[in-house]
């Protein structure tokens, strides 16, 4: 039972990493992949990819051409591109907003709140919740944040990870970022299913969906 | 409660009683780890939209606008009610700015280039850095070039701006000591000022009574599309229609000429045979309008083709040199000549002539950017608006106007923060070599002072009259918007250290060391525009009316302000200290940071606008904050006439006989000590001796031989270019079939059916155009809206390096051809412009 707790941490953990994944690679991620395949053989294949300093400048510029630009974005990080009309910042995104507001949390950097790498980190925020009200025994809101989680997955991240997936897969030049998307591609939507698993008997509908 | 445990399964509920139990030591482990997110400390509660005042500066129209914010986002856009110029209109190309706004391939933050190799075909490999690395090394490198002396070999480039760009522009390139400020204004449409200078001394785009006219001809001009205060004339063109009659002088078919009475579809480059051949038929009808150009002294008229007149015989009121006019270039233009120069019908132009002249003074001739931006254009452009001095209506009821007066305040001087290094490099010429013999650019009747844009790459190029070692650009893209472009990709590479300041990476991004992310001028910035339009002057403000998504920052105040800052740090605090003299004229405070510096120094620029303490005129408003919600002040209405006999030429008459033009050419040639008729002959012009002076025809100048290039090239603009900045958004593309002639989400080059069947081009083949100076693929248009012998194509596709719609396969595929790719560069040497239109020949291919 112990490690059943364990593995909510793990998904926890792991939204966090690979949230990390999303930024501009710096000297740090060696370690941060590392760490993350040391607690998850998930990870392993990955950190196998990790380049080392030397290496570092290609990495970089492989991630600016994917999802930083300045030209063509080759795979666009924000929801709201797939989901909408090839454009940031539409009533999907605002959609996204709105569930970091009713968390009671705010976006700190400068970009779209849409981005991947806020979307994972938010799925890290609503993980350690779940945890937090573990610990109270609190099944009300535990159960409530099982249900934010599932959705939030399945109202955006989950919606339009698999086209952001295939585009890296098509774009990228580095096996790193290949590897990742690959990675978040699988985890996402097998974390949404094991949510939903945790909730399934819950309603009618979504129960007989699995 | 007991309803919601029933709902947890068996499984949760047992990890959920085991969690309870060791929580306390995992706990810890797993508190929220957060980057993206901070906790709010006043949340958010849904705010009601808003309208916002602001500007759009998608075209020169520059309307008044307002942004529907909800939350911090633009949802959609209005013409402000407040404006009297655009009078809450506004059109396709306002609405199309909240695709650019949202675009996900702008800049996003600052960028280096991490391949040293510059190229076409060198992937610039952009990695992000942060604002202080990217300004640290842009003010290093400006510190060399003052440390060596040798800061004239610093150069500004401007393409689109707002007011503040003094700020960018001038001051900071003075001070820092260089002349190489060079902005775009030559590839936009400088020719057609120099038509109204040499004759009212006017250096100005004009606006247009066409509520009061009676007859409009549009010559190379397509208001409803293009040109000037779009949205105005397309809300009264209905009401326009009722009381006058319209003709479009265009080798196409127009926007303009789908709603117009006659269409003249002249051969290109002969506008200047068809106005003298106009002004012939105008004076021998007798139908000048004599309360303003005067008349015989027995009232006979003695304008009869082929015969000289005595200049005694007639007396001027508000204009000089008819007669003049007349001997030298007029009496033998008759109607079968002009004809058969123009392609036109003899009727047709003898119609729509009379009809003009009999409507006078309510009569405009709105000269645009066509008949004018061509190798010999400027004297087309005289030519063309000298009908307007015949039949009276320069400054009249139902004519042509100029500016109403406004009252903003130009910025602080810089001389006293120039020091002996950026006096001494501030003496050297300039890189576009205006002024040397072959480029008069006889901008305000002074030699040398106009720009000549595109000839800059020569001179970088060339290293003459230097090289250029660290350029800053702005808000423009050279490398695709001027004739030519294989030269700018050449110059740009040649330069070791260039900056480009722009909201989406370009064709000239391309070629940067550092990208800055500039704020969308509609949305993001603090700036300030001013327009004609419906008899009255706007000043309208741009205002930051959303949250930014990115990293961006001004381009013409914040941008300059934090280098002044970095200059500062490394030992040079002239320019910083210059800037802090922009004070906030309610506090009389002056900025500390980037921010107070954006808001100031447009409170200051537009201080006389809204302090009730200053007013001067116009509207009036108790002090800032109502100025900035309403975004535009507007001026008193339109003085009519008051120019009569008061124009800033040198016989203060509207002159037929330019002694203006006499006066600046003749101090360009002795200056080359030399004669008019050397300086003619450099330029490429066929004027000799007293023709010089006058309104007359010149040939076309046309490049590539007629065998072999059997087709002329009509370009023309998009009503959805945003200024050459909107192929990147979808709606552009969806839509680019309300462009009379063009396809969606295609370019097309239009030729008339006459000339496809002989040449078997069917509906869609792929064809390339091939000029003299390049090739182009697109798609073939047969249509019947081009005059047979031109082949017309839109000109602002062709992205190859713009974004993910722009090209059709970035960095590979095009989406069709930029025709700058097939125009040569060349110019109207007199007023320094390029030459767009008639100035090339091609033959059509089959691919």
């Amino acid at each position: 039972m112990q490690e059943t707790l364990a593995e909510v941490y793990q998904r926890g953990n792991s939204y966090k990493f690979l949230s990390e994944c999303y930024y501009l690679p710096d000297e740090n991620l060696l370690e941060k992949v590392g760490d993350a395949a040391e607690s998850n053989s998930f990870f392993v294949e990955l950190a196998c990819l990790v380049p080392g300093v030397i290496e570092l400048d290609s990495l970089r510029v492989d991630f600016t051409r994917l999802f930083v630009g300045p030209f063509k974005l080759l795979a666009p990080p924000y929801g709201s591109v797939y989901l909408e009309d090839n454009r940031i910042l539409g009533d999907s995104t605002v959609d996204v907003r709105s569930f970091y507001e009713g968390e009671g949390l705010e976006v700190v950097i400068k970009d779209a709140p849409d981005h991947i790498a806020m979307e994972l980190e938010f799925m890290h925020y609503l993980v350690t919740k779940q945890i937090e009200a573990t610990g109270k025994a609190n099944l009300q809101i535990l159960e409530s944040f099982l249900q934010k989680q599932q959705s939030f997955l399945q109202t955006h991240l989950a919606r339009w990870l698999p086209r952001f997936v295939q585009k890296v897969q098509e774009n990228a030049q580095t096996e790193f970022y290949k590897k990742l998307t690959q990675l978040t591609g699988m985890f996402v939507p097998k974390d949404m299913n094991d949510c939903s698993l945790y909730y399934a008997q819950q309603s009618g509908p979504i129960g007989e969906q699995l | 409660m007991k309803e919601k445990e029933n709902k947890i399964t068996r499984k949760s509920f047992l990890r959920t009683a085991t969690a309870a139990a060791t929580v306390g030591a995992l706990g810890a482990i797993l508190k929220p780890n957060l980057r993206a997110f901070a906790k709010s400390s006043n949340p958010k509660s849904s705010e009601p939209g808003e309208w916002k005042s602001t500007t759009c500066q998608g075209c020169t129209s520059w309307c008044s606008v307002q942004v529907y914010v909800i939350n911090g986002r633009a949802v959609k856009v209005r013409g402000n009610p407040n404006s009297k110029v655009n009078r809450g209109n506004c059109c396709a190309r306002c609405h199309m700015s909240l695709q650019q706004v949202y675009d996900p391939d702008r800049v996003k933050v600052p960028m280096k280039r991490t391949n040293p190799k510059k190229g076409r075909n060198e992937d610039p490999k952009f990695v992000p850095i942060s604002w202080d690395e990217a300004l640290s090394t842009i003010a290093d490198k400006i510190m060399e070039l003052r440390k060596n002396n040798e800061t004239y070999k610093y150069m500004l480039m401007r393409g689109r701006y707002s007011y503040m760009r003094d700020i960018l522009y001038d001051r900071m390139t003075k001070i820092i000591g260089s002349p190489n400020n060079i902005s775009h204004s030559a590839i936009c449409a400088e020719a057609e000022k120099f038509g109204p200078y040499y004759t009212e001394g006017l250096w100005d785009y004009r606006q247009y009574d066409v509520l009061n006219a009676r007859y409009i001809i549009l010559w190379g001009a397509d208001p409803l599309s293009a040109n000037r205060q779009v949205s105005y004339y397309l809300s009264v063109w209905g009401e326009t229609l009722e009381h006058a009659n319209v003709a479009v002088i265009d080798p196409r078919f127009s926007a303009s000429a789908a709603k117009a009475g006659e269409w003249l579809p002249i051969i290109p480059g002969q506008d200047g045979a068809l106005a003298v051949g106009m002004a012939h038929i105008l004076l021998t009808e007798g139908l000048w309008y004599k309360d303003f150009v005067g008349d015989f002294t027995d009232g006979v008229n003695k304008f009869i083709p082929g015969r000289t007149v005595n200049e005694e015989d007639f007396v001027e009121k508000h204009t000089h040199g008819i007669v003049k006019w007349w001997n030298l270039e007029l009496k033998d233009k008759t109607p079968e000549w002009t004809a058969e120069k123009t392609g036109l019908p003899l009727e047709q132009i003898r119609t729509v002539t009379i009809e003009f002249g009999r409507k006078a003074p309510h009569s405009i001739c709105w000269v645009g950017g066509g008949p004018a931006m061509q190798v010999r254009g400027g004297y087309s452009a005289m030519a063309a608006h000298a009908l307007n001095g015949i039949v009276g209506s320069v400054d009249n009821v139902g004519g042509t106007l100029k500016a109403n007066k406004e009252y903003t305040l130009s910025f602080p001087a810089p001389d006293a923060f120039m020091d002996d290094i950026a006096k001494s490099g501030k003496k050297h010429k300039k890189i576009d070599q205006r002024g040397t013999k072959e480029f008069p650019a006889l901008k305000e009747g002074k030699p040398g002072s106009a720009v000549v844009t595109n000839n800059a790459a020569d001179g970088i190029l060339n290293e003459d009259p230097n090289e250029i070692k660290v350029a800053i650009a702005y808000m423009n893209n050279f490398t695709f918007s001027c004739p030519q472009p294989e030269r700018w990709e050449r110059a740009l590479s040649k330069i070791p250290f260039l900056v480009h300041l722009t909201t989406n990476a370009s064709e000239f991004t391309y070629f940067a060391d550092i990208v800055l992310p500039s704020v969308h001028h509609m949305f993001e910035k603090w700036g300030y525009v001013k327009s004609i339009g419906n008899g009255y002057r706007h000043v309208t403000l741009l205002e930051p009316v959303i949250e930014p998504v990115w990293d961006v920052r001004i381009d013409e105040t914040e941008i300059p302000w934090l280098i002044a800052e970095k200059l500062a740090e490394k030992g040079f605090d002239n320019l910083l200290r210059h800037y802090q003299e922009y004070k906030d004229p309610e506090t009389g405070k002056g900025p500390w940071n980037e921010k107070e510096f954006a808001l100031y120094s447009l409170k200051y620029a537009t201080h006389h606008l809204w302090d009730p303490a200053e007013y001067k005129g116009g509207d009036k408003f108790t002090g800032w904050e109502q100025f900035r919600a309403a975004g535009v002040w507007n001026s008193d209405p339109y003085p009519y006439r008051k120019r009569w006999s008061n124009m800033k030429t040198k016989t203060h008459k509207f002159e037929f006989y330019s002694e203006t033009l006499k006066a600046a050419l003749t101090a360009h040639a002795e200056k080359h000590s030399t004669t008019v008729d050397d300086i003619l002959e450099t330029c490429k012009y066929q004027a000799r001796g007293e023709h010089a002076f006058i309104p007359h025809y010149e040939e076309p100048y046309l490049w590539g031989d007629e065998k072999e290039f059997p087709f002329v090239h009509v370009d023309y603009k998009s009503r959805l270019n945003r200024e050459g900045r909107s192929a990147n958004c979808p709606w552009y593309q969806e839509f680019k079939y309300l462009d009379p002639g063009d396809e969606s989400w295609d370019d097309v080059a239009k030729l008339n059916p006459i000339d496809a069947n002989k040449l078997k081009v069917k509906d869609g083949d792929r064809i390339k155009l091939i000029s003299k100076t390049g090739q182009l693929e697109c798609h073939a248009k047969l249509w019947e809206g081009v005059r047979p012998g031109t082949v017309a194509k839109c000109y602002g596709q062709g992205h190859w390096a713009y974004g993910r719609v722009a090209s059709k396969q970035f960095g590979k595929a095009p989406r069709g051809g930029n025709n700058n790719v097939i125009i040569p560069a060349d110019y109207d040497r007199l007023s320094g412009s390029t030459a767009f239109y008639g100035v090339t020949r091609v033959k059509v291919v089959k691919v």
